[in-house]
């Protein structure tokens, strides 16, 4: 089991809390962008998870896997976050990719910065759908883990990860029909 | 019958970013962190600059802003929202700023799509700085240092589709967002705060609750949510400078414990949802984290807002009697300490989350909010 080392430990030595980052950093850092879509709060975010996770490994005790509960942690702090956005600077890479057909510059540097341009029509969703879609998609969980993480009805979870599909069958061939252009 | 996986959810295996995101170096900053004791480094802004900024905003409150206030009429906002006004009599202030040009987009043809940030002639990394006036010709005063990406974050991510407002303005003076960039230009947007849209280029789009508070608050409108905007941006400040530090995740409070009258944020959403019609004002706004155009309303003292119930009525108190005018003493008496807390915000967990918080002024509650997860 993935979790069984962490599940007993009372307290994170040095090394073993740079394996938990060296494992599971760029998950969450991942998953706070998707939630935020902004570099500097992933950062942020992901430094605040760690920090805790340093403080509290005690409240882990593997009811579920440590990815899981890292990911939980996140989405609660990523939330927490947004809900206190009242501004916040926004980057280049905020700006995702136009639809244009003619690519501009800023179209160029976020070709460089994601490794899909499928991502930029997934940040495009309104956060509600983006992040069941994501921890279904990216991070396989169950549509029953994901509604024990986000404290939502399994039906409502359904729902909306039917609806986030099918914007992004929507919105993903728009996408590949103006490429094709 | 299960719905297979689309064939792209392939693609969203990977990371979004070519590049490692999480490097060597945050792994060795956040290992520091820890060894000194886990106290979250403030990244954004110094600890000193604060009170620096409290004193510019003052001087800015006191040179720029009161001469305006004492000319603003005290009503509540919605349908009897006071017009804002133009006065004759205010000293211009010295501001080396060129003026502005109109901003005008030239939308595709048909029903505007995308996002507006994809259409700005400037980008909000080369923004330096906000005003807002009330005419063209008026004089231009500065939006807070801290809060111009209010405006700058809702301009980029104004949904041209679903923000686009069907209805006219309110007929009252506009105030116009001047938006000055790095290279020397500056871009007019009028804003019309009675019905929250900006006006680009004759058509209407709602601006987000965040623009709406702060336009209330910075206008000082006699309005609950001025009054609201200026504790919850205090609250925020406070949380910015990392005053509080992080959540204490070692306990949690009962559920029952932390409702108000007896009822949790669910049950207040919806009963506050079916006596809509009795709310004394609504004004509709973007709601980014939902996607879509919502309404706050103010019913019987309670504020509903995105995701968040703010009591602003002694007449609502928790089970234990936790009500506005209640002390901190009395407050860590009968509930112990909070999850997270600065000066002016308290917040409590229930299961996972902060559901429970307490905004207080004068050393007394001010202000319940119960707040909701997604």
């Amino acid at each position: 089991m993935e979790h069984s080392y962490y599940s007993y430990l009372t307290e994170l030595d040095p090394e073993s809390f740079r394996r938990l980052m060296n494992d599971y950093g760029q998950d969450v850092w991942n998953l706070a962008f998707v939630l935020t879509r902004r570099h500097e709060l992933a950062d942020d975010i992901t430094q605040d998870v760690f920090l805790n996770v340093y403080q509290n490994i005690t409240r882990f005790r593997g009811h579920s896997s440590m990815k899981t509960w890292l990911l939980s942690i996140t989405r609660n702090r990523s939330i927490n976050v947004l809900r206190a956005a009242f501004m916040r600077k926004v980057t280049l890479m905020d700006i995702v990719a136009p639809k244009t057909p003619v690519p501009s510059a800023e179209h160029t540097a976020m070709e460089h910065a994601l490794s899909e341009e499928i991502w930029a029509a997934v940040l495009k969703l309104p956060l509600k759908l983006r992040e069941v879609l994501v921890l279904h998609a990216k991070y396989e969980l169950s549509t029953k883990e994901i509604s024990e993480l986000l404290e939502l009805p399994e039906g409502t979870v359904k729902s909306r990860l039917s609806r986030a599909r099918s914007k992004m069958n929507t919105e993903w061939k728009e996408a590949k029909h103006i490429e094709g252009t | 019958m299960k719905e297979p996986n689309p064939q792209w959810y392939t693609r969203l295996k990977g990371n979004p970013h070519a590049r490692k995101t999480f490097t060597p170096e945050k792994i060795r900053q956040i290992e520091l962190l820890a060894a000194s004791g886990g106290k979250r480094q403030a990244r954004r802004r110094s600890l000193l600059l604060w009170p620096a900024a409290a004193l510019v905003s003052a001087a800015v409150f006191l040179i720029f802003v009161f001469p305006i206030l004492e000319q603003q009429s005290n009503q509540p906002p919605g349908g009897n929202r006071p017009p804002v006004d133009h006065p004759d009599d205010i000293a211009p202030p010295v501001i080396d700023q060129p003026a502005g040009n109109l901003l005008e987009i030239d939308f595709p043809e048909g029903e505007p799509q995308g996002t507006l940030g994809e259409l700005l002639p400037f980008k909000s990394e080369d923004v330096t700085e906000v005003e807002w006036l009330h005419s063209a010709e008026s004089a231009a005063i500065p939006i807070p240092v801290e809060r111009k990406y209010t405006v700058i974050n809702d301009l980029y991510w104004v949904n041209l589709d679903k923000t686009l407002a069907r209805t006219e303005a309110s007929g009252n003076p506009q105030t116009i967002f001047r938006i000055h960039t790095s290279n020397g230009r500056s871009w007019d947007i009028p804003y019309d705060v009675e019905t929250n849209t900006y006006d680009i280029s004759g058509q209407r789009f709602y601006a987000n609750d965040a623009v709406l508070m702060m336009m209330h608050n910075v206008l000082d409108l006699e309005s609950p949510l001025a009054a609201w905007d200026r504790v919850k941006e205090k609250a925020r400040l406070e949380q910015e400078s990392n005053e509080g530090g992080s959540v204490d995740e070692s306990f949690q409070y009962d559920f029952e414990q932390l409702t108000v009258g007896g009822k949790d944020y669910e049950s207040w959403s919806k009963e506050l949802a079916e006596s809509a019609d009795a709310a004394e004002w609504t004004v509709s706004y973007y709601n980014d984290l939902l996607g879509e155009v919502q309404q706050i309303r103010f019913v019987a003292g309670a504020l509903t807002l995105s995701l968040e119930i703010i009591f602003t009525s002694e007449d609502y108190r928790t089970p234990d009697g936790i009500g506005i005018g209640t002390t901190r003493e009395e407050v860590t008496e009968i509930l112990g300490p909070a999850n997270l807390s600065t000066e002016t915000k308290w917040s409590y967990k229930v299961g996972d989350y902060l559901k429970f918080h307490l905004y207080f002024e004068d050393d007394k509650v001010a202000y319940l909010s119960l707040t909701q997860t997604m």
